[in-house]
């Protein structure tokens, strides 16, 4: 029942916005001990891309960024999928809200 | 791109379609939700609307609500308020709800961001049961985002019978900076259409924690409309 709704709700989606359905690149990034590793990830301009971000502390922590509109707690020890974008030339800061001095970095789409 | 704008055009046509078709009675200004659901979050929340005029508010309305909700999975998360109503002030308890959201959709996934709500509301002064199916749907553009809630709602009550109502809120939101974002919203349901603005906004606070909220007036359309709906929200989250 869940997939066949999700199945659904995929045809809607389509119908609004085609090119959402095409192929995305992956990257990934990881937080150790309240640092984002790499801090700088570097993506294709105007491209949807998907941003696998492990949590290699054993604490939760939470991928923050206005620019970016994104919002993701992270369990300890887990591994979450962020989908960004596309999004025009430029920098964007993300930051750990759970550790905002030290879990710091950026995404620039280039 | 001509694809892109057919597209964005059908999708306002049935957005349209469905307002004309939307009809609720009570004071539909009130909340528009987003689909999203963050692990671990709790908050407490706070919510006032306050009509005057039209079929929903001939001698005032005002409604409070206060909730506590949390996210017990990464998809799902439950609130319960307790309500006060009435017509010049609203300082007794006269109902709760209870509420279930569920974030079908990863955000940004798809072209559009998807969730659900199911509601139950007991009014214990006008003796009136609700259980309601909200979809949820938000678009962002950029900067700018489009949020639709639509609404089907069975109300039982011992003096209007039992019947289903519908009902439909749109919010298009700039989002300029984190403590300021203009908004427009609509409101379409029973006996009622209204537009007007609202500011939102958040700001962080210690140990990633932190307070968002709603104001805005909206305005009537017609005779059946109140003639302004006040609302306010103040959400407190933290983890």
């Amino acid at each position: 029942m869940t997939a066949a709704f999700r199945l659904v709700l995929f045809a809607v989606s389509v119908l609004f916005y085609m090119p959402a359905i095409a192929g995305k690149p992956e990257f990934e990034v990881a937080i150790r001990q309240h640092l984002f590793e790499p801090s700088v990830i570097v993506i294709p301009a105007n491209t949807k891309i998907k941003l696998w971000v492990s949590n290699e502390d054993t604490t939760p922590e939470e991928f923050e960024s206005y620019e970016l509109n994104r919002e993701k707690v992270v369990l300890g020890g887990q591994r979450s999928l962020i989908f960004i974008g596309p999004l025009p030339a430029g920098e964007y800061p993300f930051f750990g809200e759970f550790n905002p001095k030290s879990a710091q970095g950026k995404i620039i789409a280039e | 791109m001509k694809n892109n704008c057919a597209n964005y055009f059908s999708a306002i046509a049935v957005v349209m379609g469905a307002a004309s078709l939307a009809s609720a009675d009570g004071l539909p200004v009130d909340k528009i939700y987003a689909p999203y659901v963050n692990s671990l979050e709790k908050e407490l929340e706070y919510r006032l609307s306050q009509a005057e005029g039209g079929l929903q508010a001939p001698d005032g309305f005002i409604i409070q609500r206060l909730g506590f909700g949390a996210a017990i999975t990464d998809s799902i998360a439950l609130e319960v308020y307790l309500s006060a109503q009435g017509q010049d002030d609203a300082n007794r308890l006269s109902g709760y709800e209870l509420e279930a959201r569920w974030q079908i959709t990863e955000q940004g996934e798809y072209a559009v961001d998807w969730g659900a709500i199911v509601e139950y509301e007991h009014s214990r002064d006008s003796d009136v049961e609700e259980l309601a199916g909200k979809i949820i749907a938000l678009k962002e553009w950029g900067a700018f985002v489009g949020t639709a809630n639509a609404s089907i709602i069975y109300e039982s009550s011992e003096t209007r019978g039992d019947e289903f109502e519908t009902a439909l809120s749109l919010q298009a939101r700039y989002r300029y900076r984190p403590m300021l974002e203009p908004a427009l919203e609509f409101y379409s349901a029973e006996d009622y259409r209204g537009i007007g603005p609202v500011l939102v906004g958040a700001a962080r606070l210690s140990g990633a924690n932190s307070l968002r909220w709603e104001v805005g007036t909206v305005f009537g359309l017609d005779d059946d409309s109140a003639d302004f709906s006040f609302r306010l929200m103040l959400e407190y989250e933290f983890y």
